[in-house]
C-alpha cells in the first residue's frame, strides 16, 4: 500500500517537476514569476488531445511516428506560445515595477483560458485511450506501464536538460544571463535570444507536462492548468526558485508529499494541505529547502 | 464646479433607482445593487492594491468570510445589526493573523500567498460539510437567513437593497477617502515609493501596513455580509480565485490608487457587461472574460496607470524609468 | 596613424540630468589611452556607452568605418570592443573555466577556445589552480585576473578597463597594471584605461584624458599631463 502511494507519488511529482522547471528557469533569468505558465501546460494537453484524436486507427508499427508527434507537437506548440506570450506581454514591461509583469500574466492566463473555453468548449474532455496501457505485478505492487512511461519519460527529459545547461554553450549563457544581464551582453550574448530560448525550453516541457497529466488522469479541461500550476509553482519554491536541480527535487518532494497526504489524512483535502504546504513555505523557507548557499540560479 | 456635478450624480443615484422601479426596471435596479457590492470590495481591495502597492490575489476570502459569518449567525435567527460588527471583526481579525508574517514578504511572493489563503477559504467552505453544507450552499433546506430590519422597515426587494448598499457604499467611499488624506495615507504613500526611507524616517511601516491591510479586508467582509443578506443564499463557487483575479481587474483597469478609479473599474467590467447582456445576448458574456484579459495586457503596457491617473501614481511610475 | 576607435560629441543623460555633455576622443591603433577624473565625473557612463549598455542622445562612435553607437551591446562585443567592467563582476555561479568560455562565447572553434583558456592559464597561472572552483570563491585580486582573462578571450582589438585595481590590495594593483601593460605591447591589443588612480595610469599610458563633470577639460600626452600643474594638484596630490 505504502509502496504502491509512493509509486503514485513519483508519478505525479515527475509531472509536477517538469512543469516546475518552467516556473523556476523564467524566474531565473526575468525575476518573474510566469502566471500564464499554467496555461501552457493546459494548452500542451490540449495540442496533445488534438494530436492524439487525429490518429485514426492504432497501428503498432507506427509508434515511433505516434511518439514523435504526440510529445514533439505539443512541446514544440507550447514552447512556441510561450515564446509568443514573452513577447507581447512581458518584453515591454521588462524595466516596469515587479507587480507589472504579473498582472500582465494574469490577463494572458485568463485570456488563454478563455479561448480555449470558447472554442474547444466548457466540457473536459476524455483522452483518447490508443496506447495499450499494461498492469504489472511486482511482488504485490501494482505498477501501470503509464506510470513507468511518465517517470522514465520525465527523468529522460530532466537529464538532457540537466546536460544542456551545464555542458552547452547555450547552457552557460543562459545560466550567464540568469546571473547578470548587462555583464552577460558584454559577452556578445543575445540576451533577448537567451530568454526566448527560457520561454521555449520551460514551456516545452510545460506543454510535456500537460500532455502527461492528460494522460494519467484521462480527463482535460480548459481550467485544468491551475492547480497543478499552483503545485508546480510550490515545488519550484520548495526547491529554492530559479534553481533547477531544486525544481526537480521540488517536483518530486511535493508529488509524494500530496498522493500520501491524500491516502493517509484525508483524499478531499489534499488540495488544502498543499496550499497549507506553499504558504508554510513562502513564509518560512522563501529560499527554498535547499538554503540561500547552494542555490545556484538556473 | 465639480462639488455642483457631484451633489448632481449623487441625487441622481438616489432618485433615478426609484423612477426606474417605479416603471418596472427591476432588472436594472438589480444590477445597480450589483455594481454596489462590486465597488465596496473594489473601494476595499484598492487601499491593500493602490495605497499600499501589494497585489492581493485572494481578496474574495474576506468577502467569503463576512458573508459565512453573516449567514451563518443569521440563520440562528441574530440580526443583521448584530452580524454585521461580528463579521467585520472577524473578517478584519483573520486578515489581521494573516497580514502579521504576509506582509514581510515580497510584493509577488505576497500576491501568491493571499492566492493560496484565497483558495483554502474556499476550499474549507467546499469542504467542511457540517459547517457550510458544502458545495450546495447555505442556507439549508428548511432553513432561512433572516431579513434585515430598520426599525419597522424590512428590507426585500431589490429597490431597498440598493439604498442600503447605496448607503453603505457611501461610507466606505469617505472612509477611504480619509484614510488617503489622513497621516497613514501619507505614511502609506511614503511606504511605498521607498520602504526603507520610510522606515528610517520613523514611520512603523509594519504597523501602517497591517493598519491599511486590515482596514481593506473589511470591506471585502462588509460586501459580503449584506449580499448575502440581499441575495439570500451563498455558495463556495461565489468566491473562486478568478472572482478575485475580476476585482484586481477592474482596479487595475480603472486607475490603481483612487477611488474613482476603482469604481471606473467596476462600471467597465461589471455595469456595462450586465447592462449589455439583455441587448447582445450570453454569447457577449461569454467573451467578456477574453476581452477583459486582452485589456489588462493593454493597460498594463501602454497605461500602467489605469484609465482615470492618480497624480501620485503616475509620478511613481514615471520615476521608476 | 589611423583611428581605431573615434568617438564624436556624445551626449548621454540619465532622465534628464546630462552626464556625459559633448565628449570627444579618440583610440590609435596600439597604444594605451588613460581616462582620468573624479568620482561622478562620466567615466564609467563612458565605457558603458561606448559598450552600447547605455543609449546616446547626441553624437557617434565610429569602429574602423562603421558607426557602431546604433548597436546593441552584444553586437559591440561581437565586434572585439570589449569591456571588462568595473567591480570585476565575474558570474559568480559560473566555474572559472566556464566563465573564460563565456568571454569566447561568439567562438564557435572549441579547439581556438581551448587553446584561449591555455594561454590565459600561461599568463594567470592561479586560475589554473582554481579552474573548477565557482568564480565567486575566488578573492578579488583573482576575481580582477579572471575578469581580464574572460576579456582577453574574445580576442579584442580594444579593451576597456574601468577601474581595474578599485579594491584591490598595492602589490596586486601594482600587478594589474604590469599586466595591462604587457598585454598592450605583447599583443598590441589598444587600450582604453579609466582609473581614479591617475598617476599609475598616466605611467603606462601614452595619452590621457581629463574628464570632469561630463567634458573632457583636457587632453596631451600622458607625460605632459604628469608634469601639468593643475593635473598634479587634482589628480596626483602633490602640491
Amino acid at each position: 500500500m505504502f509502496i504502491e502511494q509512493l509509486i503514485n507519488g513519483l508519478t505525479l511529482g515527475s509531472i509536477y517537476a517538469l512543469f516546475a522547471l518552467g516556473y523556476t528557469m523564467v524566474y531565473g533569468i526575468l525575476l518573474m514569476i510566469n502566471f500564464a505558465h499554467s496555461e501552457i501546460f493546459m494548452v500542451g494537453a490540449y495540442i496533445g488531445f488534438l494530436v492524439l484524436f487525429s490518429i485514426p486507427v492504432f497501428c503498432p508499427q507506427l509508434l515511433p511516428v505516434y511518439f514523435l508527434l504526440y510529445f514533439i507537437l505539443p512541446m514544440l506548440g507550447a514552447g512556441l506560445l510561450a515564446v509568443i506570450i514573452e513577447k507581447i506581454a512581458y518584453k515591454p514591461l521588462r524595466h516596469a515595477c515587479r507587480l507589472s509583469p504579473l498582472i500582465s500574466a494574469i490577463g494572458v492566463s485568463i485570456f488563454l483560458q478563455n479561448l480555449i473555453m470558447l472554442t474547444v468548449g466548457a466540457q473536459s474532455k476524455t483522452y483518447p485511450e490508443k496506447l495499450p496501457i499494461m498492469q504489472f505485478d511486482f511482488f504485490g505492487v501494482q505498477i501501470s506501464s503509464l506510470q513507468i512511461f511518465i517517470f522514465g519519460l520525465s527523468i529522460l527529459l530532466m537529464i538532457i536538460l540537466h546536460i544542456f545547461i551545464s555542458k552547452t554553450k547555450m547552457g552557460k549563457a543562459m545560466r550567464a544571463v540568469a546571473e547578470n544581464h548587462i555583464v552577460a551582453q558584454l559577452m556578445g550574448i543575445n540576451v533577448n535570444t537567451i530568454i526566448s530560448l527560457v520561454f521555449l525550453i520551460g514551456g516545452g516541457l510545460g506543454g510535456i507536462a500537460g500532455v502527461l497529466n492528460g494522460l494519467y488522469y484521462g480527463s482535460i479541461k480548459y481550467n485544468m492548468g491551475f492547480l497543478p500550476g499552483i503545485k508546480a509553482f510550490t515545488a519550484a519554491v520548495l526547491g529554492g526558485i530559479g534553481n533547477i536541480k531544486g525544481a526537480m527535487a521540488g517536483g518530486f518532494i511535493l508529488g509524494i508529499a500530496e498522493t500520501l497526504a491524500a491516502g493517509y489524512i484525508s483524499s478531499e483535502n489534499k488540495d488544502i494541505i498543499a496550499f497549507v504546504i506553499l504558504i508554510l513555505v513562502l513564509l518560512f523557507k522563501p529560499s527554498g529547502i535547499f538554503g540561500k548557499e547552494v542555490t545556484e540560479k538556473i | 464646479m465639480r462639488w455642483i456635478i457631484g451633489i448632481i450624480i449623487l441625487l441622481l443615484l438616489i432618485v433615478l433607482p426609484l423612477a426606474g422601479y417605479n416603471c418596472g426596471n427591476y432588472y436594472a435596479i438589480h444590477v445597480a445593487g450589483l455594481v454596489g457590492i462590486y465597488c465596496i470590495l473594489c473601494v476595499g481591495l484598492n487601499i491593500t492594491i493602490g495605497y499600499t502597492g501589494l497585489l492581493d490575489l485572494g481578496f474574495m476570502a474576506f468577502c467569503a468570510i463576512g458573508a459565512y459569518t453573516a449567514a451563518l449567525l443569521s440563520i440562528k435567527g441574530i440580526p443583521f445589526w448584530i452580524t454585521l460588527p461580528v463579521s467585520l471583526f472577524l473578517g478584519g481579525f483573520i486578515r489581521y493573523l494573516l497580514g502579521a508574517p504576509v506582509l514581510r514578504l515580497r510584493g509577488d511572493y505576497l500576491a501568491i500567498v493571499t492566492l493560496a489563503f484565497g483558495e483554502i477559504v474556499r476550499l474549507i467552505a467546499n469542504n467542511f460539510d457540517w459547517l457550510t453544507n458544502g458545495p450546495k450552499g447555505l442556507p439549508r433546506v428548511g432553513e432561512r437567513i433572516a431579513e434585515i430590519q430598520l426599525f419597522s422597515l424590512v428590507f426585500k426587494n431589490d429597490l431597498q437593497f440598493y439604498y442600503l448598499i447605496f448607503f453603505f457604499l457611501i461610507g466606505t467611499i469617505l472612509i477611504s477617502y480619509r484614510l488617503e488624506h489622513s497621516r497613514i495615507g501619507r505614511a502609506l504613500v511614503a511606504i511605498r515609493e521607498d520602504e526603507l526611507a520610510a522606515g528610517l524616517s520613523g514611520i512603523d511601516v509594519p504597523q501602517i501596513k497591517s493598519i491599511a491591510f486590515v482596514l481593506s479586508g473589511m470591506f471585502g467582509a462588509l460586501a459580503g455580509a449584506i449580499y448575502v443578506h440581499w441575495i439570500g443564499f451563498i455558495s463556495p463557487e461565489m468566491f473562486t480565485f478568478w472572482e478575485s483575479v475580476l476585482l484586481v481587474s477592474m482596479i487595475v483597469i480603472g486607475g490603481m490608487g483612487n477611488i474613482a478609479g476603482a469604481i471606473l473599474g467596476v462600471f467597465l467590467l461589471v455595469g456595462i457587461p450586465e447592462i449589455l447582456r439583455p441587448v447582445l445576448g450570453t454569447k457577449f458574456v461569454d467573451y467578456r472574460m477574453l476581452i477583459f484579459g486582452l485589456i489588462m495586457i493593454a493597460v498594463i503596457i501602454f497605461r500602467p496607470e489605469g484609465i482615470l491617473k492618480s497624480k501620485r501614481r503616475t509620478l511613481e511610475l514615471e520615476e521608476r524609468f | 596613424m589611423e583611428k581605431l576607435l573615434q568617438i564624436e560629441g556624445i551626449h548621454v543623460y540619465y532622465d534628464k540630468i546630462a552626464a556625459l555633455k559633448g565628449v570627444s576622443l579618440y583610440l590609435q591603433q596600439g597604444e594605451i589611452v588613460a581616462m582620468i577624473g573624479a568620482n561622478g565625473a562620466g567615466k564609467t557612463t563612458l565605457i558603458n556607452t561606448i559598450s552600447g549598455v547605455l543609449p546616446l542622445q547626441k553624437g557617434f562612435v565610429r569602429f574602423k568605418d562603421e558607426i557602431i553607437s546604433n548597436l546593441p551591446a552584444w553586437k559591440i562585443a561581437r565586434k572585439s570592443i570589449v569591456q571588462i567592467p568595473e567591480g570585476r563582476k565575474v558570474f559568480p555561479g559560473l566555474t572559472v573555466v566556464e566563465n573564460m568560455e563565456l568571454g569566447a562565447f561568439p567562438e564557435d572553434n572549441k579547439r581556438k577556445i581551448r587553446e584561449g583558456i591555455e594561454n590565459m592559464y600561461h599568463l594567470f597561472p592561479v586560475l589554473k589552480e582554481r579552474k573548477k572552483q565557482l568564480a565567486g570563491t575566488l578573492s578579488g585580486g583573482e576575481q580582477q585576473m579572471l575578469a581580464i582573462a574572460r576579456g582577453l578571450m574574445a580576442e579584442p582589438e580594444i579593451l576597456m578597463f574601468d577601474e581595474p585595481s578599485m579594491g584591490l590590495a598595492p602589490i596586486l594593483v601594482e600587478k594589474v597594471f604590469q599586466t595591462i601593460q604587457e598585454i598592450n605591447q605583447r599583443q598590441g591589443i589598444t587600450i582604453l584605461l579609466v582609473e581614479q588612480n591617475a598617476k599609475k595610469s598616466l605611467q603606462i599610458a601614452g595619452r590621457a584624458y581629463v574628464l570632469e563633470t561630463g567634458s573632457i577639460v583636457m587632453t596631451d600626452t600622458a607625460d605632459k599631463l604628469l608634469g601639468n600643474d593643475m593635473v598634479k594638484k587634482a589628480y596626483l596630490g602633490e602640491q
